[in-house]
């Protein structure tokens, strides 16, 4: 998809960015509402909502939407024709989306700055070696939401329905990520698990780092643990495209 | 009445397919309750800070996220499924093979699809508000519980019309890919008492989208609180919305080009 296609799409545009902002604001508006009524959860109502509107930033660049697309390439066989293009169907994703995402900052831009403007958000100061961190750590998060996201689109190779495994996975992304609550807001036990899966590393370890929330050895922790996922699901993802396009080239 | 017949016949066909994709329905039933869950538990760990907020204290703000879910089960069930449906014929340019037949048109268009998992969260979500109620000794009169069914009917009623007009919008913005998204995080808004908005926003909720039908006015039924100005507005809701969407159906349908002409 292409620049002059993306103008044709304003209207899901406006969808699209419309449906993001509206979770984040109303968990805002909620907390608003706890701290007016005197609760003190361990963390500051500046915090908070910082947390959401630099979440509604994070979020738009980790998005990754081309899955569903791609299931209905391999179902239909249109999948084929990429197979024998010279550039790696990935890489056409990721650039894909990225374009995609430049139109959509457009849009989000205005509406983060009238949420700072409301919300008199302030802008967290990070010293220069932890902001390179959060850089990085932000890459990474995109990186690993993008080809998760590859995988469960290639997961058509072998299932006729992905449904439902795109369902768990926006289920298990929006309890784990930090999505709808602070991960650092649960319990300890949960926190654990959280810490093990994947879905922290592809949105909350970010924001967790620019917001001040991890550091010395749990930053570091963190990171080697963010790290390795990406590893992992890469290395994933190769094995089980090798595997399915043998699979779906023996069809053809 | 003929079309009884044929909603109780579309009924059987959603119980039928159910019944043959056992697996596939468990699944969607156990994760649609999963969700639930997770909204419930994260309202459970927002309130545990506070006694009260905004007025509502803890057990009727879990009653009130438990009821929004159901809500949603019940557009899940329903409603939604025929509006995706919907949404498709009109992007494939398939609509004219339903309105070449001989029945009400926007009949054919808005009840066909049943989904019957969504029964499970819904079921178990009505029953855990049974609980709270209970534990908190809150009186349960039944009154109160026709009052709430009431609205949840009005409710959905409502919300029926302002989606099927949105859906509608596909004859013109051939490209709107993500309105079952758009639509969730619509009802999201409904998720804690409408009380928590103030100024600006109070009032787009008030007149614009009325999401306090989704929950909060429905719930201050069920536990007597409700004021009767807001069953008055519900009303006046229901009828709008009845008329627009009907004279906006007619609208588009005249604007409606077939991609097979």
């Amino acid at each position: 998809m292409n620049f002059v296609d993306m103008l044709g799409y304003r209207a899901d545009l406006f969808l699209f960015i419309t449906s993001g902002v509206i979770g984040p604001i109303v968990m805002i508006l909620i907390w608003l509402a706890v701290y007016a009524s005197g609760g003190n959860p361990n963390i500051s109502q500046g915090q908070m909502i910082q947390y959401y509107v630099f979440l509604l930033v994070i979020e738009l660049w980790n998005s990754a939407w081309a899955s569903s697309f791609m299931a209905t390439e391999i179902r239909t066989g249109k999948m084929a024709m990429y197979l024998v293009k010279p550039m790696s169907v990935y890489w056409y994703r990721v650039f894909e989306s990225t374009s995609s995402k430049i139109f959509k900052s457009a849009y989000l831009i205005p509406i983060v700055l009238l949420l700072v403007f409301i919300f008199k958000v302030n802008l967290p100061v990070l010293d220069f070696g932890l902001f390179v961190l959060f850089i990085f750590s932000w890459v990474f998060s995109a990186a690993i939401m993008l080809t998760l996201d590859f995988i469960l689109g290639i997961s058509a190779f072998w299932f006729d329905d992905t449904g439902s495994l795109n369902a768990l996975n926006d289920l298990l992304y929006f309890v784990f990520s930090g999505r709808l609550i602070p991960l650092f807001l649960l319990s300890s036990g949960v926190q654990t698990l959280a810490n093990v899966l994947p879905f922290r590393y592809m949105l909350s370890f970010p924001l967790e780092i620019l917001l001040g929330k991890v550091n010395g050895m749990g930053l570091l922790v963190g990171l080697i643990s963010q790290i390795s996922w990406l590893l992992i699901i890469v290395l994933i993802a190769q094995i089980l495209w090798r595997k399915g396009v043998k699979k779906y080239a023996a069809y053809g | 009445m003929r079309y009884l017949k044929i909603i109780l016949s579309f009924v059987r066909v959603g119980l039928m397919s159910m019944m043959e994709y056992r697996v596939s329905y468990f699944i969607w039933a156990i994760m649609g309750l999963v969700w639930a869950m997770f909204f419930v538990f994260s309202a459970y760990l927002i309130v545990n800070q506070v006694n009260t907020i905004a007025g509502w204290s803890r057990n009727e703000i879990l009653i009130l996220t438990s009821v929004e879910t159901i809500f949603v089960g019940l557009l899940w069930l329903f409603i939604f499924p025929n509006l995706i449906d919907f949404s498709e014929l009109i992007r494939k340019g398939n609509l004219d093979g339903i309105l070449i037949k001989p029945l009400n048109k926007r009949f054919l268009v808005s009840i066909k699809r049943f989904q019957f998992e969504n029964f499970i969260r819904i079921i178990v979500l009505t029953g855990y508000v049974f609980f709270i109620m209970n534990s908190d000794n809150l009186v349960i009169n039944w009154l109160n519980i026709v009052n709430f069914l009431i609205l949840i009917f009005f409710g959905l009623i409502i919300f029926y019309n302002m989606f099927f007009c949105i859906t509608l919008l596909n004859i013109w913005f051939v490209n709107l890919f993500n309105l079952e998204d758009f639509f969730h995080n619509i009802l999201d808004m409904g998720r804690f008492p409408v009380q928590i908005y103030k100024g600006l926003i109070a009032q787009l909720f008030t007149f614009i989208i009325p999401i306090g039908y989704v929950a909060t006015f429905p719930v201050q039924a069920l536990l007597g609180r409700l004021e009767f100005i807001s069953v008055l507005y519900a009303i006046l809701l229901v009828v709008l919305t009845s008329f627009f969407s009907h004279w906006f159906w007619n609208f588009a349908l005249k604007h409606y080009s077939s991609a097979s002409s």
